[in-house]
């Protein structure tokens, strides 16, 4: 039977295969200034497929940076999704009226710092998002600990779920769940400065235009009297925030404040791989001198950040002893203040089809994050895994890399059905690892007799055994011996 | 450097199988403050039973009482330290996993001085000396889900600003940790609201037997005490800091052994999210296990399967989350077996 093709087909994401135009990546939920109240009842990106809200990071310490927070992180997933279509980023805060609706008298935030990630979930599916992304700013000494979450609501279809249907027998479809659906991310710890020393870059905001410039102001609001303004494209020196507001330094001694929709925010570092012969150049375009010809590989701060032309963003970095300019179409990875953005960016991309980009991403959120809890580190092992098959050209492709992948999620969470239950999806799904894939249902289901997914994937293999159809998972492999192993199984484990 | 302590790492101890023959002594001495108190009234008490007056304390103020073997279902015995015109004082002795004798106060036990309450009893909730809810600052828990954690104690000059930030943040920080946690946890719909709140009498790491009196009398579910030391390394100053949960709820013979983890920090690097990163969610790992001893404890004689189902459950879950070293696995998997049990019935 060697060199029979089995056919499979994937659907590993609920959007795969539906193109779409491409839509405003970010909108926001609520009133973002005191003139524009009246948008706070508005429903938000509703023709947008695919979706997450940023909620205010809870404040129990009082230090008036929870919207501020939630603002930073929204920009961030801006910036890493800018190129991804039909997918948008919700900003909510305050007491928003989809929101309320949902809660009835309570409060989002007193909500969100009693029920966690129940919380999350709910509002997520108020707001009709695959993801919540949210969080909590508390007093840590003399610094700040920002502990960021990520709820993914699995309710909005399937696209936590890896599918594989057979090309061969129409109704046959082995599914199982990606683990991992809430997660404690990694907590941020630095002092209230630090949090602002990063790149931020005027731009204007204003429909009418910034023929001066853009406006500062000496105080945190749009009524305060303009302080002065700065030429659109300047790099400013952030000192803290409040609310939409950050804090500058200005000529010198002096300090005001510039509404972050003026500001660009760009990454923090950005990553190379070994670039060869790459010209920095003076300015932010391919038309600026050069100033040298360098080697770029690893990590290099940013220095500064612009947009060039086409909107591409340009960074200022140092090599050696050269400072100079070049085009973002060159980096690998971008490093930004929360290393969750590139998670989230891969969630997004996974969930869009995007599955080179997806991979690449949890790549580097991997790389990034190596102190993160197992539990989140397992669930992104498990993405990665089902971003290489579902963006394989072929089954075979990608199968060794995506159960490598899985080997490592299982070395981190080991007592985790989720786990086994997707490379038994990999394994039965390849066409090449029938008895793998049964010996990774027994240990699931070893872990716990009533998980579902494990439950499921027995009771397809039953019912294909029945058929008499198992060659189609399995070629020149003992397919008595497997059927004899799925009677076993079904007689120690099915419910009937 | 951040370790586990060997001696102390998280295995559930399966107490002896049932109670051995002989008897057990258990020696101590009572004083008030350094002065020796003779004829102070030694009882004991086993469970909810009345007390036993065992003995007396003698001139030096030394007592040398016999008792039986606590019974294989039970690991505490309760001491009780009367002398007019003091309140009673309690000590909880621990059983030793051998012989299941008590083992004996390891510190002499303290009168407190005052005046006792009229009527008082030296029943099983006698509240200990010094351990009033005034002189702890904090209220006893009335549904037992609360951690209470005893003031960081730093040693060493110039550290005592650090301490304070310390001791002031890092409740609301656990608090934050362990909710997050919880609310982790996959398949689990809700977990009770568990509150962490502060104790003003500092417990140093190895007041073990000291910390269970004080959580015993707060009806606590957990204890977290720390304390550390500065010290000069290769001309930097760092704090070898130790830290110790202490699991209050026992069932049957299983109970939690106090976790204890070992670190040493740059000076200043001592905030409280240094500590919570210390322990990543093992607290968090360790409030889940606390809750489901409550629960076994407080389970009628023929247990509602939901009800054990619910808390099988939460085991799954606790566990999903652990790697294969992770300290608390040994635990898990005890209650796991102890839930297997009751499902399939005597």
């Amino acid at each position: 039977m060697s060199g029979r093709v089995i056919a499979w087909l994937l659907l590993a994401a609920a959007f795969l295969g539906t193109p779409s135009p491409p839509a405003a990546a970010g909108e926001i939920a609520n009133c973002f200034s005191q003139g524009l109240k009246g948008s706070c009842t508005e429903r938000v990106l509703e023709n947008v497929q695919f979706k997450a809200v940023v909620l205010q990071f809870v404040d129990p310490g009082k230090t008036d940076l929870g919207e501020s927070f939630s603002r930073l992180m929204w920009r961030e997933i801006l910036d890493n999704i800018s190129n991804l279509a039909n997918a948008g980023v919700i900003l909510a805060y305050d007491r928003q009226g989809e929101i309320q609706h949902a809660l009835g008298d309570k409060d989002y935030r007193v909500f969100l710092e009693s029920e966690y990630h129940a919380a999350a979930e709910a509002i997520a599916l108020q707001l009709k998002t695959q993801m919540s992304i949210w969080g909590a700013v508390i007093v840590d000494g003399d610094g700040l600990l920002v502990q960021p979450f990520l709820t993914l609501e699995t309710g909005q279809g399937p696209w936590t779920t890896l599918t594989m249907h057979s090309g061969a027998i129409r109704d046959l479809a082995l599914g199982a769940r990606i683990a991992g659906s809430r997660l404690n991310l990694e907590p941020l710890t630095a002092s209230r400065q630090h949090l602002f020393d990063r790149p931020f870059v005027t731009r204007c905001a204003l429909s009418a235009g910034c023929p001066k410039g853009v406006p500062l102001r000496a105080e945190a609001s749009n009524d305060s009297p303009i302080a002065g303004y700065v030429p659109v494209g300047s790099s400013i020196q952030a000192i803290d925030m409040q609310r939409e507001w950050i804090k500058l330094r200005w000529q010198t001694d002096k300090t005001a404040y510039v509404n972050i929709y003026h500001l660009e925010m760009f990454p923090l570092r950005v990553t190379f791989s070994n670039r060869r012969d790459v010209v920095l150049r003076a300015g932010p375009k391919s038309a600026s001198s050069p100033v040298a010809k360098v080697v770029l590989d690893g990590d290099y701060e940013v220095l500064d950040a612009a947009r060039g032309a086409g909107a591409e963003p340009w960074y200022r970095i140092r090599q050696g002893s050269a400072t100079g300019w070049v085009a973002g179409r060159l980096v690998a990875r971008r490093s930004y203040i929360f290393p969750a953005v590139n998670l989230i960016g891969g969630l997004f991309r996974y969930g869009r089809g995007d599955y080179k980009g997806a991979t690449e991403a949890f790549q580097a959120y991997l790389a990034e994050a190596p102190e993160e809890s197992n539990v989140t580190r397992a669930a992104v092992y498990q993405f990665l895994a089902a971003s290489r098959i579902a963006g394989g050209s072929s089954i075979d492709r990608g199968v060794k890399t995506a159960i490598a992948d899985l080997d490592r999620s299982a070395v981190l969470t080991p007592f985790d059905p989720a786990v086994y239950n997707l490379r038994a999806v990999v394994q039965l799904g390849s066409g090449h690892g029938l008895m793998k894939g049964l010996k990774d249902i027994e240990r699931s289901l070893n872990l716990d007799p009533t998980d579902a997914d494990a439950q499921r994937l027995l009771a397809t293999m039953v019912d294909l055994s029945k058929r008499h159809a198992l060659e189609v998972l399995g070629i020149d492999q003992d397919l008595q011996a497997a059927a004899g192993y799925i009677d076993k199984l079904r007689e120690q484990y099915l419910r009937t | 450097m951040r370790r586990l302590s060997a001696a102390t790492a998280g295995v559930l101890l399966l107490l002896a199988a049932g109670p051995v023959s002989a008897a057990c002594s258990v020696t101590g001495q009572v004083k008030l403050g350094e002065l020796p108190i003779a004829d102070a009234d030694i009882a004991t008490v086993l469970g909810g039973a009345d007390p036993v007056t065992r003995g007396h304390s003698g001139a030096d103020g030394r007592f040398s009482i016999t008792v039986e073997p606590l019974p294989h279902d039970m690991q505490v015995l309760k001491l009780v330290v009367s002398k007019t015109g003091h309140p009673p004082v309690l000590r909880l002795l621990q059983k030793t996993s051998g012989s299941g004798c008590p083992l004996s106060p390891q510190e002499p036990v303290a009168l407190d001085p005052g005046t006792p309450p009229s009527g008082t009893t030296t029943g099983g909730t006698a509240t200990g000396s010094g351990d009033t809810e005034a002189s702890l600052c904090a209220k006893r828990s009335s549904l037992g889900l609360t951690v209470f954690i005893a003031p960081y104690r730093i040693y060493g000059g110039g550290a005592d600003q650090a301490a304070e930030r310390l001791n002031r943040d890092l409740p609301e920080i656990v608090h934050h940790r362990i909710l997050a946690f919880e609310s982790s946890l996959a398949g689990v719909v809700s977990f009770p609201d568990v509150s962490v709140e502060t104790i003003c009498l500092p417990l140093t790491a190895a007041q073990g037997e000291r910390a269970q009196e004080v959580g015993h009398n707060l009806n606590a579910l957990g204890v977290i005490a720390g304390e550390g030391e500065l010290r000069d390394n290769q001309g930097k100053t760092v704090i070898d800091l130790v830290s110790v949960f202490r699991t209050m709820p026992a069932y049957k013979t299983y109970a939690g052994v106090p976790l204890s983890i070992e670190d040493t920090i740059p000076s200043d690097s001592l905030r409280p999210s240094r500590i919570a990163e210390q322990m990543r969610d093992i607290w968090g790992k360790q409030i889940v296990l606390a809750y489901a001893l409550q629960r076994l404890a407080s389970l009628p004689a023929s247990p509602d399967p939901a009800e054990i189902a619910k808390l099988t459950a939460l085991m799954v879950s606790l566990r999903k989350t652990m790697t294969a070293d992770d300290p608390l696995l040994g635990q898990v998997e005890q209650v796991q077996a102890l839930l297997t049990d009751l499902k399939a019935g005597p």
